[in-house]
């Protein structure tokens, strides 16, 4: 499944124009004209046209390729959630589209098809459990989808699953008495239970302690090594390092840089002008160079950066077989 | 400028309505809401009309605004009308359908019933404008203090209240994001179900129990003990503002009833 | 409730003297000094009392044991002794305890066994809540669930107006709290409007209002953005160096790594008690502690697998200096 992103713009005070008239058939109708437009009938504004309009995002274009991950970085107010909100059709864009396997958002049907196919996790999910069990929550989604039976219970294991829940020791308990990473998980299931070609998180490990945020990371890798694409919101910019194929920053509603994480965060003067920061085993690496050191690396992380930096201090660049681990000095 | 269309919302300034001592606006916006009523005629509802749009330029907030602030409420104008349109039947047929009969006398009433509910949504709109809720519940809490020798417990209902006032934009946004996670797991509200209900009213209610929990423990850490002892930073105090206050709402008393006896 | 107000008929209306012990005026000095105490007396405390502890102790943990529902104990055994002016970090995983643990400073939880004292006060004594409460203040995780105004002087007010401060002084002490947290000019603004971070600062604001001489932040940092957490680090630093013990409980690392003292908590027991230096510094140690490994650490380990023979820090510019030391050493 490809998401695209063309010329997207967003504002807060005015809502689509084809909207606020009439009802569902005009929706329909003018969506469907949009759908067949070429680029020049979408008509893009003059900024600044009218200084009463906040725009929340200014002429976003990307693409999410199908298996992609891709991370999503910016801070408070850059715009980060109004573009996820994007993706399965829950905002619409004021100027510009959103297609989803070419088709375009705006056509309702088409939003509400694409429902369960592209997967929204909203920051501490876990707040929004309400069912009396756990399996009845994570079979909301499916049931909605119109799963029924045998299937819809099918389903519900195979989510609980792939969070590493067990449905026969928590599926009849009550979402409440869970702890709170399982809770997480709960509400992570109740996601993945509407089987998403596309899950799109934003800031999946907020306010988890360090063990429950590995644990997180990693089934969010596993989860895209399975095959599903995922487009990730976070602060961290280490996790966005590890794991993404691709980085989109955006800075005051635009995109500020979009490529991989070697080539964003090579860039780290410029990411800390807009108020972000590269991980810190790049930040090391780069004051270092600015020391002497030689690292010609694009992009580093702690076993690269000890890797090119030993040779340079005595040591080796491999770690010397046998040696015991670093204890206190 | 703040977002203006969430009751709780206060509009900053420093203009003699915003000085004005919290009881007396609350109890003179009750004044002009009951003058509101005493008018009968379209003239006198007119004098109400320009008096509180003239409070509204002497606090310095665009009446614009302020017609955006009671947005939210509109439904019960509008309602309210369609009711008096339909079943008001004085005056001439306008028109006629099935068992529907819509009279001239019928429309008149409805738009006067109409502006008269904007005029009191309006002033009591002010109200929250200009005052900050903490003053309001203070003055709640003032005008009840008389009530708590028979077991009132006016200050811890002010406190209430002003909490209630304080996290209810808060919840606004909370339910928002409930309603978008929800939709997002396909739900669709046209479709009638009660999970859908309980999908949305749920989380509203565990977070509030969620907020509750903390924010206690932060009051108890804050010392808060109830109202013994309790000073207040901006202790409620009658100014001569608030006797001009009265003057005028008086004077506008006496003209509406004046008003009212005029051919229109 | 009732009963505490009967008892403390001296707390309405004490002025705020300015020899009362806490955080500095504007011009950044100490208003009044450690050390003004009333008399050490075996009487308990009396209302408005100043402090009793001469010995520098601002809070003193002895044989703690705690447990919520009567079966698992969530403190088992904490003695622990925060000396004024110290900027101590308690770090712990998942059940660890240690909120448990802050919410025992300022007396809203009380220990099953063993005793906590503050300043002098214990908080078994229901006397001294008050005065505990108002020089041990707390900021929690969730900026809205302390913010109980809509404008942000009173939010600030409210803490000295339950202890019955005078309404000029009331004014005095907000704009002065306010200025200790960077938000001169903030007294008007609404509460809803502002960020995560302007939102703790006002909490912060609210405690510094009732002139504690500890803060303890529970966890304050982790609903905050990255700049949030700066700055509100940063703040805290500040106030520390003015004189004001900080007792932060948290799980990140690089806040750790930037206080005076680490202690560590595990299942509801002190594991580990130093200088940041030799807490944080093994990685093995920390990961089987549930705890995350700074960076810098990290980094030293790694060296020191290669052969390289550096010391293990927690702070990138130490790190960073005797990297270059080394090189040009060779």
């Amino acid at each position: 499944m490809r998401v695209a992103f063309e010329q997207v713009s967003y504002s807060y005070r005015k809502a689509d124009p084809a909207e606020a008239k009439g009802g569902r058939g005009l929706r329909r109708g003018k969506a469907k004209e949009r759908a067949t437009a070429s680029e020049q009938a979408l008509g893009r504004a003059e900024w600044g046209a009218d200084p009463n309009e906040r725009w929340a995002l200014r002429d976003v274009s990307f693409v999410v390729e199908p298996g992609e991950f891709l991370g999503l970085a910016g801070h408070t107010g850059s715009g980060k959630s109004t573009l996820i909100q994007h993706m399965n059709g829950l905002l619409h864009p004021t100027q510009g589209r959103v297609l989803v396997d070419g088709r375009d958002l705006a056509d309702k049907s088409w939003a509400q098809q694409c429902r369960g196919s592209v997967g929204l996790v909203f920051q501490y999910p876990e707040h929004q459990l309400f069912a009396p069990t756990v399996a009845q929550d994570v079979a909301f989604g499916p049931r909605n989808l119109g799963l029924s039976g045998d299937e819809l219970d099918a389903r519900v294991r195979q989510a609980l699953e792939r969070v590493h829940l067990d449905v026969g020791e928590v599926g009849g308990r009550s979402p409440f008495e869970l702890s709170g990473g399982q809770q997480r998980r709960v509400a992570f299931a109740g996601v993945l239970a509407m089987d998403p070609q596309v899950l799109v998180l934003d800031e999946p490990v907020a306010g988890l302690d360090p063990v429950a945020r590995e644990d997180f990371l990693a089934l969010i890798a596993e989860l895209h090594a399975g095959g599903m694409s995922v487009v990730m919101a976070s602060h961290n910019m280490d996790d966005l390092a590890r794991l993404c194929d691709r980085i989109l920053v955006l800075n005051g509603g635009s995109a500020f840089a979009l490529g991989s994480p070697e080539d964003v965060f090579s860039q780290g003067e410029a990411l800390r002008s807009i108020g972000l920061d590269v991980p810190p085993a790049q930040r090391m690496a780069e004051q270092l160079r600015a020391e002497g050191f030689a690292l010609p690396r694009a992009l580093y992380d702690t076993e690269s950066l000890a890797e090119d930096l030993a040779p340079q201090l005595g040591g080796s660049a491999a770690p010397a077989f046998g040696r015991k681990e670093g204890a206190c000095a | 400028m703040p977002d203006i269309t969430c009751i709780g919302r206060y509009w900053p300034g420093d203009s003699p309505i915003h000085r004005m001592d919290a009881r007396a606006k609350l109890l003179l916006s009750l004044a002009v809401m009951a003058i509101a009523f005493v008018a009968q005629t379209f003239c006198s509802l007119a004098v109400v009309a320009v008096f509180v749009t003239g409070l509204f330029v002497l606090s310095g907030i665009p009446l614009g605004s302020a017609l955006r602030s009671i947005v939210p409420l509109i439904f019960i104008v509008v309602i309210t009308a369609l009711l008096n349109v339909l079943f008001v039947q004085t005056g001439d047929v306008v028109a006629h359908w099935w068992v529907i009969t819509i009279t001239t006398g019928g429309i008149r009433m409805a738009f006067f019933i109409a502006l008269r509910l904007v005029i009191l949504l309006l002033a009591m709109s002010l109200l929250t404008l200009t005052t900050p809720t903490l003053d309001i519940t203070d003055a709640f809490e003032y005008l009840l203090g008389p009530f708590r020798r028979f077991g009132l417990p006016a200050h811890e209902l002010s406190m209430m209240m002003g909490l209630a006032l304080r996290f209810m934009p808060l919840f606004v946004g909370e339910l928002t994001t409930i309603y978008r996670a929800q939709v997002s797991r396909g739900a669709v509200l046209s479709k009638w179900r009660v999970s859908t209900l309980t999908a949305l009213l749920v989380p509203l209610f565990t977070s509030a129990f969620r907020h509750a929990e903390t924010l206690s423990a932060a009051m108890d850490a804050r010392c808060y003990h109830g109202a013994d002892g309790r000073t207040r930073l901006h202790p409620l105090s009658y100014t001569s503002l608030d006797r001009n206050g009265v003057i005028a709402v008086a004077l506008l008393l006496a003209l509406t009833v004046a008003a009212n006896f005029l051919p229109l | 409730m009732d009963d505490k107000a009967v008892a403390h008929p001296g707390l309405a209306g004490v002025p705020a003297s300015a020899g009362a012990p806490g955080l500095a005026g504007a011009s950044g000095e100490l208003v009044g000094a450690f050390g003004s105490v009333g008399t050490s007396g075996d009487a308990g405390c009396a209302p408005g009392e100043m402090p009793r502890a001469t010995d520098g102790t601002a809070v003193d943990f002895d044989g703690i044991r705690f447990t919520y529902d009567g079966e698992a104990f969530v403190l088992d055994g904490i003695d622990l002794s925060v000396p004024e002016g110290q900027f101590l970090c308690i770090l712990g995983g998942n059940g660890s305890g240690k909120s448990t643990l802050a919410r025992h400073i300022n007396a809203l939880l009380l220990p099953d066994e063993g005793q906590v004292t503050v300043l002098g006060w214990s908080t078994d004594d229901p006397r001294c809540t008050f005065d505990i409460r108002s020089h041990a203040g707390m900021v929690f995780q969730n900026p809205d669930d302390q913010l109980v105004a809509s404008v942000v002087e009173n939010d600030v007010a409210f803490g000295p107006e339950n202890l019955g401060v005078a309404p000029d002084e009331l004014q005095r002490r907000v704009i002065e709290a306010l200025g200790n947290v960077g938000l001169q000019g903030f007294d008007l603004r609404e509460t809803t409007a502002l960020s995560g971070g302007q939102k703790q600062r006002v909490a912060i604001a609210g405690v510094l209002a009732m002139r504690p001489r500890i803060l303890v932040l529970d966890e304050a940092t982790a609903m905050l953005d990255p700049r949030g957490r700066k700055g509100l680090m940063r703040l805290a630093r500040e106030l520390n160096e003015q004189g004001l013990t900080v007792v932060m409980i948290t799980h990140f690392m690089d806040e750790a790594a930037q206080a005076d003292r680490v202690v560590v908590l595990e299942v509801g027991r002190v594991v580990a008690d130093g200088d940041p230096d030799a807490v944080l510094s093994d990685p093995a140690r920390l990961e089987s502690m549930s705890l995350d490994v700074p960076f810098v650490a990290s980094l030293a380990v790694a060296l020191r697998k290669r052969g390289v023979d550096v010391a293990v820090h927690v702070q990138p510019d130490l790190l960073k200096e005797e990297l270059c030391a080394l090189r040009s050493s060779r």
